[in-house]
């Protein structure tokens, strides 16, 4: 479940604070301001690329935890579907039913982060997970 | 501040010292603060100039933070305590003044930015004698225990330390609409792996690089105690390890600056006291739980609504960069590879 803002967001914010500027090409050149807008346009950018193939590997996952007629019965739009499924998720942990985790609730938990770290931060995920 | 405040500043700081010859020379904002505001301010009397900081509200807090009278308080408990901090001076409680409470703090010299010094040549150099020292400074922080009349606003934790940050930290998460399994199961694990405290003393609760003043290589103050606790001392040790607080200089386990062995080496000198080995990888989990959360709140401060910044929703999306750690750490914990 990709964790907000979103693309359209992060471009709004990154055009408010640009004010109308374009970006200096030479990253060393770009002030405070300029830098943060870089990042929110290269988060946005990777929402547009790889948006829709970390949503479906999501599902694919909790399809291994609970079963591919569980998740699919849960409702039939894939951004509602999702929400749902990782509500009902964090219900369960918090009450203990996954305290003995399995392989594929520890494969859908490592999934989610890499996730989101391959769009907010690659560069961390690279250091501490090599190959990613 | 404007003409009227300066003036009406300059008039109770007289008065506090007990003079009546002293004259604002200058009143500058000091940069960062995102739940204080800092002001940097020279006076003038008796034929001498110092330096000191006012410390006030920013306009939006962190719910958890202290309010001015008791972080005063705290300095001075601190101070009394053979800690290094800036010496505490005057407090303020008197709103007709500035419009908020503020207190007045001798200025301590340095640079206290972790990206800086995890990177400063100097700093390396001497990096273990420093954190050596610190370890020493975190053993006298560790020394003031309940109960202490003046620091009766600090409540006692109910029951072990860690269960009651759990609590905390899953109601933040409630307060936030989007579900973070990650978290969850970071915090179920926690709580089922929660240790009974030894002890509980004083903890400063963000001692960390980044909130510690370093002139070339000297230690001149321990800053920033809005979060102060009772709690475990564990927990402020493995904060000041966490990798989240290495400021990408992983290598160097005490806050990026120097070695592991070090910093216990002077903490167990100054206390007396063994660090609990086992104790610390739990706590350095609890820590990216805790910063991945705090990561989230300055998000949700934009996604809600109420303060329209790119700021704040990049840092928000910092989060699964503790989740990470966080994940690691206690798969690294149980495969018993911890460090």
């Amino acid at each position: 479940m990709r964790q907000r803002p979103g693309p359209e967001e992060l471009e709004r914010l990154a055009a408010v604070m640009l004010g109308g500027a374009m970006l200096p090409e030479d990253p060393k050149a770009r002030s405070y301001e300029q830098r943060l807008a870089a990042k929110a346009l290269s988060i946005a950018a990777y929402d547009r690329e790889h948006g829709a193939a970390d949503l479906a590997e999501e599902i694919a996952l909790f399809a291994a935890l609970y079963g591919e007629e569980i998740v699919i019965r849960v409702h039939p739009d894939d951004s509602v579907r999702i929400a749902a499924l990782n509500l009902g998720l964090v219900d369960q942990i918090r009450a203990g039913v996954w305290d003995e985790p399995t392989t594929a609730l520890k494969d859908l938990l490592m999934m989610q982060v890499r996730a989101r770290l391959a769009r907010t931060n690659p560069k961390y995920l690279k250091a501490r997970l090599p190959g990613n | 501040m404007d003409q009227a405040g300066r003036t009406a500043l300059a008039r109770w700081l007289a008065a506090a010292a007990g003079v009546d010859d002293l004259r604002l020379v200058s009143l500058d904002k000091l940069s960062g603060g995102a739940i204080q505001e800092n002001w940097g301010l020279t006076v003038e009397f008796g034929g001498e100039r110092r330096d000191w900081v006012l410390r006030t509200d920013a306009p939006s807090g962190v719910a958890t933070s202290h309010g001015r009278a008791h972080e005063f308080a705290l300095l001075t408990a601190a101070h009394d305590a053979g800690v290094t901090v800036p010496e505490p001076l005057f407090l303020c409680e008197d709103v007709s003044v500035l419009g908020k409470p503020f207190y007045v703090m001798a200025r301590a010299a340095g640079r206290a930015e972790g990206h800086v010094l995890v990177r400063d040549a100097a700093v390396l150099a001497a990096g273990d004698a420093l954190v050596e020292r610190l370890g020493h400074e975190l053993a006298r922080i560790h020394a003031i225990a309940p109960p202490r009349d003046d620091l009766v606003f600090l409540p006692m934790p109910d029951g072990p330390p860690a269960l009651s940050r759990i609590a905390t930290y899953r109601r933040y998460l409630d307060e936030m609409p989007d579900p973070n399994p990650p978290l969850e199961y970071a915090l179920r694990w926690l709580e089922r792996h929660a240790p009974e405290s030894r002890a509980i003393t004083l903890c400063h609760s963000d001692f960390r690089t980044g909130n510690i003043m370093i002139d070339d290589t000297r230690i001149t103050g321990i800053l920033d105690w809005e979060f102060a606790s009772w709690s475990d001392p564990m927990e402020d040790v493995a904060w000041f390890c966490a990798r989240c607080w290495r400021f990408g200089n992983w290598q160097r386990e005490a806050g990026g600056i120097g070695s592991r062995d070090a910093f216990y080496s002077g903490y167990e000198a100054e206390s007396g006291r063994a660090i609990d080995r086992a104790a610390i990888p739990y706590w350095e989990v609890m820590a990216a739980v805790r910063w991945a959360v705090i990561a989230l709140q300055q998000g949700e401060r934009h996604l809600s609504g109420g303060e329209e910044s790119l700021e704040l929703a990049l840092t928000g999306l910092r989060a699964p960069e503790m989740e990470l750690d966080a994940l690691l750490d206690i798969a690294a914990i149980e495969a018993g590879a911890a460090p």
